[in-house]
């Protein structure tokens, strides 16, 4: 097996640009503070043609919230790892040590997300197996010899490229928040992307290097994550008047949506992006801004012609928030 | 200064074992089949050279699966023991490996998405039968690609180095033979003469070069020209030229990456080069000396020769085979590609299927379940199709400890349960088939291509199997047809029958005879096609009698007249009768091309064939002289 584990000491290598040095990608990175701020949003998908940086975003994500890479599974997985099996090395030694699976794992207090690449790749039963345990919050095991209940409970973040096909739409409706995201093609940020990622490769190069650059960032980090917690410590001390939960509920039926989740996703997101802002109660503002990433996915066209909020929208969101 | 191959390769090779090139993906163009096992021995020293670790070489094949890759169980002194994959061996501390594969396009589907999982990633993970690791991958790739077009661009993406291939002269073929006989007599491995490339990688793997804001900014020019040529846009891109570019400065024992070590990044990758302007001096690689043997183009030769024309440098007088004598021995670069994009999936004729990483469901709700090619296994309620190995393993987990609960059973036999059982996970079986009937005569190749796209466009989306009946073929028997069959349509025999030239003679009714042969074999011997799609492209007028098909004998001085024509028919009315008779979806057409005279044969082909009509009247007049 690989030596070059991670973590000697539990922590990985910082081989991955840290989060805060990620240029660009505002809605990304809207969308998973979101999730972190306010648990029960329930994941993200973030679906972008090749080399817009989705991965990078989520394990550099991971890093900073939980101080080590998100739980993953890998599309190799199979499905005593996935639910939990015993322990083979320990068993050919007649020692029955049952081992996690990667969804109980995700679930521990220094996890909390479960993170899929390529998640439009799954095989259709692992996909079954998540939707099963996902939909309760239990996983009921009953498979060789063992009878275990496990409570279950984490952000499922995902990142797909459309060109591999979409996902279930029963798949698709775990996910809170949905973003679109695309390679940066503008100059100037192309060239900011360029100035980071060559100044990244630097600091790895060596110690000496990579000091002031990794100290710049840690203090970002914990600045911006002094922000997150302390907007997760008052998420529900933010008030959502009457008016805007009745908004929710009129765009959630102006937009179509069927599932009852999109309501209570737009709001509950509107909910954590105001208490992100210090502000005490939502407003049209913050429904505005965070719309398309709890709604488009829920959209009966979300099926047929993928994940999009076309510019059709914008007008009509506008004429229900009174713009 | 090694000769093996072109510098621009060897360059491109240096710039890989630096390891500035996060992944450390090479994707090789016009090299399938040729030199990878040259050019991963070359590759490995100048790793070795950069990370003073052993360095050892795997091979990816069409055939390897999910256990293949990731690792399994295997029986080892009485118990079972964890065998590592192809992906996961060789990385142990002071470790690394080389993946060789020699064409990405014949892998796995399997094979594609664990590639797909690991390669570029900073972090690799491994969750199978109870094993979990993760680990910072220590692989470097090195990956054939003639066919871009057939291959998930999302896949061709992870690749941020693209060069081209070696092409070894003959007597750089013959040398290493024996240098690769000497080897297997002498138990040793002979290493490959690098000269001194292994000195620069050495001194170079310590520099750290800073990147000039002027070079920034060539580096997103060079991406924006490739706009040109069709190109798409990737945000790895500029990165990977990037890194390239500051290899290239280390190399060269640079502090700073200028101007010129972008350019000659992108040279070493084939980006397109800026046209100079009239005054404008010549840029760096057309003033240097090209090494690799190609042609030369002058300012002063360019007008005596017509535009575009390229010229031999030295004198034209001169015997050829003096001048080569004289001249090292040149490596060629496989094609001229200054013109085009190193990335060019962008350009091609996109000619795979959608969603091509997707594991494939069946088409067809009928029993072909326990048909399809195996690509691993799962737990199974009954013996249906009983995976043997894989139901043995998960039992030989258990043996221990059923041995202490159950010590009334023998001892010595393994105990097995039926939550044991495996059966094979498959991937659905090739429920339909092209029967693709190709007269050569009637038709040139180009345009052959492109009226048959839309019926090879559907083998390659449907993974449907291929029977080419190739008739009247330049170098096939002239009196008879022949047939190819193949379980994909992208297979190297397939393409190349597609393009035969034309030969004498249109041994038609043997054509039709051989089809009906595969129809009567696929439609009655109970396999896996559900749907058969039999297209023939001809303009009906077959000239050899089936008989001397038969015998191979043609009697002289007797006219063929009809005979030909009506043997074919006769084959078509016997396809007629096999065809409406059998359960199976049939699709038989004749593709009528018009062709005077006697245009009327086409469609009296297709009514004999009970088939339809696809009328392509729009390439008359493009008829192959006969």
């Amino acid at each position: 097996m690989p030596s070059e584990v991670l973590g000697s000491d539990g922590k990985p290598p910082d081989k991955i640009l840290p989060y805060t040095r990620i240029v660009g990608q505002l809605e990304l990175k809207l969308a998973l503070e979101l999730s972190y701020i306010a648990k029960k949003i329930g994941g993200v998908l973030l679906s972008g043609n090749r080399g817009s940086g989705k991965s990078t975003a989520v394990r550099a994500f991971g890093l900073l919230a939980y101080d080590g890479l998100p739980v993953t599974l890998p599309l190799n997985a199979t499905e005593d790892r996935i639910i939990g099996g015993w322990n083979i090395d320990a068993l050919m030694k007649a020692e029955p040590i049952w081992q996690d699976g990667l969804m109980v794992q995700a679930s521990k207090p220094d996890k909390q997300i479960l993170y899929i690449d390529e998640v439009n790749l799954l095989d259709d039963r692992v996909v079954n197996i998540i939707l099963d345990a996902t939909s309760t919050g239990i996983l009921d095991i009953q498979r060789e010899g063992e009878s275990r209940r496990e409570d279950i409970s984490f952000t499922l973040i995902g990142t797909m490229n459309p060109e591999e096909g979409e996902l279930r739409p029963q798949l698709l409706d775990r996910f809170g928040l949905t973003v679109n995201i695309s390679a940066a093609k503008k100059a100037e940020d192309r060239k900011a992307i360029l100035k980071t990622v060559l100044e990244f490769d630097e600091a790895l190069s060596s110690q000496d290097r990579g000091k002031a650059f990794f100290e710049v960032a840690r203090q970002e980090g914990k600045d911006l994550m002094d922000k997150l917690n302390r907007a997760k410590e008052r998420l529900y001390g933010v008030k959502v008047p009457d008016p805007i939960a009745d908004k929710c509920a009129e765009i959630a039926e102006k937009f179509e949506i069927e599932s009852n989740r999109g309501e209570y996703t737009l709001a509950l997101a509107a909910r954590a992006l105001a208490a992100y802002e210090d502000a005490n109660e939502v407003n049209k503002d913050h429904l505005r801004k965070v719309a398309a990433m709890s709604l488009q996915h829920r959209q009966p066209r979300a099926a047929q012609s993928g994940i999009i909020w076309i510019k059709n929208d914008d007008p009509i969101l506008d004429e229900l928030l009174g713009a | 200064m090694s000769r093996l191959f072109s510098d621009r390769l060897l360059e491109g090779l240096a710039c890989a074992a630096l390891g500035t090139h996060h992944p450390n993906g090479i994707l090789l163009f016009n090299a399938v089949g040729k030199d990878m096992q040259e050019i991963a021995s070359v590759w490995r020293e100048m790793i070795i050279a950069t990370t003073d670790d052993t360095v050892d070489i795997v091979y990816l094949r069409s055939w390897h699966d999910d256990e293949d890759l990731w690792g399994s169980y295997l029986p080892v002194a009485g118990t079972f023991a964890r065998k590592e994959g192809l992906l996961t061996g060789g990385q142990a501390e002071g470790q690394r490996r080389i993946v060789v594969i020699p064409e990405l396009g014949n892998l796995s589907l399997t094979a594609m998405r664990s590639i797909s999982s690991i390669l570029g990633m900073e972090t690799a993970y491994l969750d199978r039968h109870g094993q979990h690791h993760d680990w910072i991958p220590k692989l470097y790739w090195l990956v054939g690609c003639d066919r871009p077009d057939a291959i998930s661009p999302h896949l061709l993406d992870r690749f941020g180095l693209r060069l081209h291939g070696g092409n070894l002269s003959a007597t750089k073929r013959s040398k290493n033979i024996l240098a690769q006989l000497e080897e297997g007599l002498s138990n040793e491995r002979t290493l490959p003469d690098l000269g001194d490339w292994i000195d620069k990688l050495r001194t170079a793997r310590d520099r750290h070069p800073t990147f000039s804001e002027a070079a920034q900014n060539l580096v997103l020019d060079y991406i924006d020209r490739l706009k040109d040529f069709g190109s798409g846009y990737s945000g790895h891109r500029d990165i990977a030229l990037a890194r390239l570019a500051v290899a290239v400065a280390k190399l060269e024992g640079r502090d700073e990456v200028d101007l010129s070590c972008v350019e000659k990044a992108a040279h070493i990758e084939g980006f397109p080069m800026p046209k100079p302007t009239k005054n404008e001096a010549p840029s760096i690689h057309q003033t240097s000396n090209r090494l690799d043997g190609e042609f030369k183009e002058t300012q002063t030769d360019r007008q005596q020769t017509p535009e575009g024309t390229p010229v031999y440098g030295g004198s034209p007088d001169r015997d050829r085979e003096t001048i080569a004598a004289e001249m090292p021995e040149p490596t060629r670069d496989a094609v001229t590609e200054e013109e085009t994009s190193p990335y060019r999936e962008d350009a091609a004729d996109i000619d795979r299927e959608a969603a091509s990483l997707r594991l494939p469901v069946s088409a067809f709700s009928t029993t072909n379940a326990a048909k399809g090619v195996i690509t691993g296994d799962r737990p199974a309620n009954d013996t249906c199709d009983l995976a043997i190995t894989a139901t043995l393993r998960e039992a030989a987990k258990y043996q221990p400890i059923r041995r202490i609960n159950h010590p009334e059973k023998p001892q010595g036999r393994l105990m097995l349960l039926c939550t044991d059982l495996r059966a094979h996970q498959r991937a659905p079986a090739i429920e339909r088939m092209l029967l693709l009937v190709l007269d050569c005569t009637c038709l040139n190749a180009s345009d052959r291509q492109k009226v048959l796209k839309p019926y090879t466009e559907w083998a390659y989306e449907s993974r449907a199997s291929v029977c080419l009946i190739l008739v009247g073929a330049k170098k096939a028997d002239y009196l008879r047809a022949e047939k190819i069959v193949a379980g994909k349509l992208d297979t190297l025999r397939i393409r190349t029958a597609l393009t035969a030239e034309p030969g004498k003679a249109t041994p038609l009714a043997h054509g039709l005879e051989l089809g009906l042969q595969a129809l009567r074999h696929k439609l009655r011997q109970g396999n896996t096609i559900q749907e058969v799609a039999m297209v023939v492209l001809t303009d009906g007028r077959g000239n050899v009698p089936l008989k001397a098909s038969l015998s191979g004998e043609i009697e002289p001085f007797l006219p063929v007249k009809r005979q030909g024509i009506e043997d074919a028919l006769q084959v078509a009315d016997r396809i007629r009768l096999l065809t409406s008779s059998s359960r199976h979806r049939m699709y038989v057409a004749v593709l009528d091309l018009h062709a005077e005279p006697y245009s009327d044969l086409p469609r009296e082909l297709a009514r004999a064939l009970g088939g339809g009509i696809v009328s392509l009247s729009h390439l008359n007049g493009k008829e192959v002289p006969r």
